[in-house]
């Protein structure tokens, strides 16, 4: 549904720019382009083979221009025949080879001579007495009789100079001038050039302060804005550091369109004619656009990570599909959907400037001429240009349109200042009218609703690519309209890229798989309520503290007991852990084996580890029977928990001497024993319920312990739940099955080396998933073929048991 | 790594059954918990965890059962957890719930204890 109202927009667009344009537009009107690149490079051919110059052959940059002086007539006095005869829009072709010869033709609009430079270092060809003369005739044309001479081959350094005047009698002091400059019966430059003194533009000035006022507003606004997002900026990375990962993320967008600049080639255009009239040939203006480019970039990142930073919870779905997108979701039908609905409006906002042309009473409508996209050798690659450039947009919806919302909480007012900000930004890079007219301001308020209400529907990408459908449409039509071929084919690729490529932003928001926009959602409220960045320095050397604490907490070296070789490991997943693992040395001779673990990970799990670590060593005096300690520490976990906290806990006790252990499992993962006589691997799972999970009475009734022998060679393997739960990255886990597997095959080996294989195991396994639980493990090995240490069993060893 | 976990809830009679779908590990916990924290304040104490499409537990998980049993029952309800799969089964068992809870192999089952044992199981 929403997909169909976008394509209804797109086609009501297209027919308002098909019948509004040719009748308001400036560049179909007055200064109607009917010559392209190509026919420009052709008649700039033609005509230097006329001067003697063969440059068939040469490289090419065409650029076209507006003339201000002549502009500035237009608008003063549109019943200047100077101006009627002059178009505004000159086209320049610049021709040079490898020699370093350069010849600069510039032509009018429909391709009349205005100017010939030839800056070969050798002039050579037809010469002629009159070439002066000649050159003047070929310059004015149909007016020659209008002109009357000013010089006549005076000498110069340059050469003998030649000029005609063509005073404006409708107009005191605007004039027209032909120049020309000969050598040796050569033309070397010549040239077309208009001045309009200032009082000749006053009639354009004296629009009144209402129009002084609103044109200082439209920078002011800009510049507000701009402070307000640096601002945002700040505070926003006092809180958190995602607005910049975001916004370097999304960079590579305008980064690709500031790239299909290079790739059209109209910086290289104007780079060459720009290095030429500097007297240089080649593309060192090249750099300068390149550096242009970076910092347009870099300002592009300061305002989005402002926006990112500024975004309400109530916008931060529109922002979604952006965020999953450029963290490498491609798969993403919802991005897609807004790249679909933002390419269909912009054709809908971009017929705006007409309908207001058309109820103002028919001004010229003067938008996106950009004239020098025209002259690129690729035009149609343009409208890219508009993922990196349309400031309005930027500034008013996609940064100011978030800040507002968590700030002004009346709608209308919010949509007043938006509407009003828009109406004066979007006259700055754009103004569709001459600078100060009020329709400006209508035609921005209209299109700054249009992309509002586009963000509104479409999100962070709807209106990103609004313009470049705007662009597109507005571009594509009027070159269509355009009586020269080349325009005419640029036009109808225009529309064909833009055809193209909206239509496959519909076909991946019908045929990709949705994107999980609520985790994307969820990431971006935590990181907005994170704690304060200063804060979270604090904290995360508090966590360092912790984690080194803990760590001293774990032995730092397996016991010496005689006749049995103990290995133990422990990684926890996140700084500090839950997991638990201890030796402690029990009275006769005995020792304590123990791992546990904390239910939850982090801190607070952390606190409980310590908790039951210290609880354990101070049992050891008393060494009271294993179900009694259990009992207690049950009674002392519940008691502090409170049901929000349990420990899973597995202990051993061993009489090394005896070869005997006995064994308590409060919830834990039951410890494998390899027997070496067989071969086999058999789980102890003697019952018992994990601490804190329930009372006294309960917990006991469930409780029992296990007593077993060891013989040489057996092997006790204790683990944590992270072990067994170990996850690969499609999911699976690495189980009991294949943790028994692994003991059996490395059963020989002795402690350390189990574990190692263990964990080399869990390590292929896992892949490249990332531990997600605290992984521990502790292996207990009788050695093979050694007599029990002490010989004869212990009697309180024996007494324990019963 | 994020894996998709869910809740659906429906009525069965007086109970309240709570379908879980997914991974329940430390990062759905909460989710969970909030679920069943509304449904105690809703005054719905009998509750029955449909099991049968949870693919992992994690001890996160399992803590929400115990952070609420005590409340559902003295409300004179309780927790019931039904058609487990057998890998999850194992957690369950490993820790001792079959102790604590009621386990049930279908969610019918569970939901007819309610009928036969009012209140405290």
């Amino acid at each position: 549904m929403k997909r169909a109202v976008s394509a209804a927009a797109a086609v009501a667009g297209f027919l308002s720019l098909w019948h509004w344009m040719p009748r308001h537009d400036a560049a179909l009107g007055d200064s109607r382009v009917t010559v392209g690149r190509k026919e420009a490079i052709e008649i700039a051919t033609r005509w230097a083979a006329q001067y003697g110059v063969e440059i068939r052959g040469w490289r090419f940059a065409v650029a076209s221009q507006t003339d201000p002086a002549l502009m500035r007539i237009r608008l003063a006095s549109p019943a200047s025949r100077v101006a009627r005869v002059f178009t505004p829009i000159r086209i320049r072709v610049l021709a040079f080879d490898n020699r370093g010869d350069a010849v600069l033709v510039t032509m009018t609009a429909d391709g009349r001579p205005l100017s010939f430079l030839d800056r070969r270092r050798n002039p050579a060809g037809r010469a002629s007495a009159d070439a002066a003369e000649a050159e003047f005739a070929r310059l004015a044309g149909a007016n020659a009789h209008e002109f009357v001479r000013t010089a006549d081959n005076v000498r110069t350094l340059e050469g003998s100079r030649s000029a005609w005047e063509w005073l404006d009698p409708a107009l005191n002091g605007v004039l027209a001038r032909i120049v020309v400059i000969t050598r040796n019966g050569h033309v070397v430059n010549s040239s077309v050039e208009f001045s309009a003194p200032r009082e000749a533009a006053a009639e354009a000035r004296r629009a009144g302060w209402q129009r002084a006022l609103l044109m200082a507003l439209a920078p002011l606004t800009a510049a507000g804005i701009s402070v307000l997002a640096a601002w945002s900026l700040f505070t926003g990375l006092l809180r958190h550091t995602d607005p910049l990962g975001f916004a370097a993320r999304f960079l590579w967008i305008p980064a690709i369109a500031i790239a299909s600049m290079f790739l059209s080639g109209s910086y290289q255009n104007e780079a060459l004619l720009h290095s030429f009239d500097e007297g240089l040939v080649g593309d060192t203006r090249l750099l300068l656009g390149f550096t242009v480019s970076l910092l347009v970039l870099l300002g592009i990142y300061l305002l989005l990570a402002a926006s990112w930073a500024s975004v309400p919870p109530s916008q931060m779905r529109l922002w979604a599909p952006a965020a999953l997108l450029v963290r490498g979701c491609w798969k993403n039908r919802q991005a897609a959907g807004q790249v679909w609905a933002g390419m269909t409006a912009g054709v809908l906002i971009g017929a705006v400037p007409y309908w207001v042309a058309a109820a103002a009473g028919g001004p010229r409508v003067r938008f996106l001429e950009g004239a020098g996209g025209l002259m690129a050798p690729l035009p149609f690659l343009e409208p890219l240009e508009e993922l990196a450039s349309a400031w309005e947009v930027y500034l008013v919806v996609i940064f100011l349109a978030p800040w507002t919302a968590g700030r002004i909480h009346r709608w209308w007012l919010r949509w007043l200042v938006l509407l009003a900000a828009g109406a004066l930004v979007a006259t700055l890079p754009r103004s569709p009218f001459p600078p100060g007219h009020l329709a400006n301001l209508a035609s921005g308020a209209a299109m700054t609703a249009g992309y509002l209400l586009v963000y509104r529907h479409a999100g962070l990408l709807g209106a990103w690519f609004a313009p470049l459908g705007l662009h597109a449409a507005v571009q594509g039509t009027r070159l269509v309209h355009l009586p020269a071929a080349s325009l005419e084919a640029a036009g109808w690729q225009t529309l064909a890229l833009f055809f193209s490529f909206s239509v496959a932003a519909l076909a991946a928001s019908f045929l990709l798989p949705a994107a999980d926009e609520d985790a994307a959602v969820s990431r971006m409220l935590e990181a907005a309520t994170a704690p304060p960045r200063s804060q979270r320095e604090k904290l995360r050397a508090e966590f360092e503290v912790a984690r080194r604490a803990q760590r001293d907490l774990l032995p730092s070296a397996p016991p010496s007991i005689a006749g049995f070789d103990v290995a133990a490991v422990c990684h926890p997943a996140q700084e500090v852990g839950g997991d638990l693992y201890d030796y402690l040395p029990w009275p006769h001779g005995r020792w304590m084996l123990c791992v546990a673990d904390v239910s939850g990970k982090g801190l607070g799990a952390a606190l409980y580890m310590t908790m039951l670590k210290g609880m354990l060593a101070s049992s050891a005096h008393h060494a009271p029977p294993l179900e009694t300690l259990a009992s207690r520490l049950n009674q002392a976990v519940a008691g502090s928990g409170r049901g929000r906290m349990f420990i899973t806990l597995s202990l051993i006790l061993l009489d090394p001497a005896a070869r005997r252990a006995e064994h308590l499992r409060a919830g834990h993962n039951p410890p494998l024993l390899w027997r070496a006589r067989t071969g086999q691997c058999e789980f102890l799972r003697p019952r018992g319920i994990g601490l804190g999970l329930t009372s006294g009475p309960s917990f006991e009734a469930n409780l029992e312990t296990q007593a077993f022998e060891l013989e040489p060679g057996d092997v006790v393997v204790m683990y944590s739940d992270g072990v067994t739960e170990d996850m690969n990255p499609e999911g699976r886990l690495f189980g009991e099955e294949r943790l028994a597997a692994v003991i059996c095959r490395h059963a020989g080996a002795d402690a350390r080396r189990l574990a190692d294989a263990i964990m080399e195991e869990a390590r292929s396994f896992r892949e490249t998933a990332e531990l997600h639980d605290d992984w521990t493990l502790l292996v207990l090995r009788c050695r093979p073929g050694e007599a029990p240490a002490g010989g004869t069993v212990s009697g309180a060893a024996l007494q324990d048991e019963v | 790594m994020t894996r998709s976990f869910s809740i659906t809830t429906r009525n069965d009679g007086p109970v309240r059954v709570l379908a879980l779908k997914g991974y329940l590990d430390a990062h759905t916990a909460p989710q969970f918990e909030t679920a069943v924290g509304e449904e105690l304040q809703a005054g719905h104490s009998r509750l029955v965890v449909d099991c049968s499409e949870l693919d992992y537990i994690s001890s996160a998980g399992l803590g929400v059962f115990m952070i609420y049993i005590d409340e559902a029952r003295q409300a004179g309800g309780d927790i019931k957890i039904a058609a487990v799969r057998p890998k999850v089964y194992q957690v369950f068992d490993v820790l001792g719930f079959p102790a604590l809870f009621d386990i049930q192999p279908t969610v019918e089952e569970a939901v007819a204890r309610f009928g036969q044992q009012p209140g405290k199981d």
